[in-house]
């Protein structure tokens, strides 16, 4: 008897049904073509981001003040004015910063329907960046998910590249340390179990 | 000496402002092609952190 592994994608309830009301950006879908899955990256990276710029400003800071206690510019009559604008303008740098690295962050999706790989990027100065990647056209030749560091291995934030045995697109689709990279490689071996009994009939 | 200085942050409070207005719209802009709204919490940090920039590059250039 033969053993069902998987159930098809396509008999999948929609991502309103699976997601509740989550908010989702616009994504244009064709007819019959279901989202399945929408994730940003994961929050330690963005943390892991927001945390550097902090700490560099928080050290310029601090040689600033050392270099000005010590006299070496002359200039301690102005000494608490100056001292006052310069913290006022790393405070203002670090949150403009903050404020910049969240957006990259929230505005970036990766996207799986039942008929592409997506990943849409809205937090850009020129346009939006929209990589596309159209199943029924391409096929996967390897799902491969590798951690780029020790502490994501441990924290299980994985990498997940998809590699195509397709002339037009050589290069792997990556998902750089999604969310939950388990239900992303899930939902690619299902579509992928899908389109290979689709194939058989 | 005091001037130099005084221009200087003038400079940098003015490059700052002009990234804020970069970043205000591109934010925007984002917003209205993804249809996702801008966190409320954002909202108002971007807000402060604008008044700050403009009194600021006020305060120094009346100083």
């Amino acid at each position: 008897m033969e053993r069902i592994l998987f159930q098809a994608p396509s008999k999948h309830t929609t991502y309103e049904r699976i997601f509740g009301k989550q908010p989702i950006p616009r994504i244009k879908l064709a007819p019959n073509e279901h989202i399945l899955l929408v994730q940003r990256q994961h929050w330690l990276l963005l943390l892991e981001r927001m945390f550097f710029p902090c700490i560099a400003l928080f050290l310029i800071v601090f040689l600033f003040n050392y270099l000005f206690s010590q006299n070496i510019l002359g200039m301690i009559p102005y000494f608490t004015v100056i001292q006052f604008y310069v913290f006022l303008l790393s405070l203002a740098i670090a949150v403009l910063l903050e404020i910049y690295i969240f957006m990259d962050w929230y505005y970036a999706f990766y996207v799986i329907t039942t008929k592409c790989l997506l990943h849409m990027h809205f937090f850009r100065i020129g346009g939006y960046y929209f990589d596309e990647v159209f199943l029924d056209q391409i096929s996967q030749q390897e799902i491969s998910r590798t951690s780029s560091n020790i502490i994501y291995d441990l924290l299980d934030i994985y990498d997940v590249a998809i590699y195509f045995s397709h002339i037009e697109r050589p290069e792997p689709f990556v998902f750089h340390a999604p969310s939950n990279s388990a239900a992303i490689e899930d939902i690619l071996e299902e579509l992928t179990v899908e389109k290979i009994n689709r194939g058989r009939r | 000496m005091w001037m130099w200085m005084q221009v200087l942050l003038e400079l940098l409070f003015l490059v700052l402002f002009m990234f804020f207005g970069l970043i205000i719209f591109t934010m925007r802009r984002a917003a209205s092609l993804s249809r996702l709204p801008i966190p409320p919490q954002l909202q108002v940090a971007t807000f402060f952190t604008g008044i700050l920039i403009f009194i600021c590059l006020l305060s120094i250039f009346l100083l």
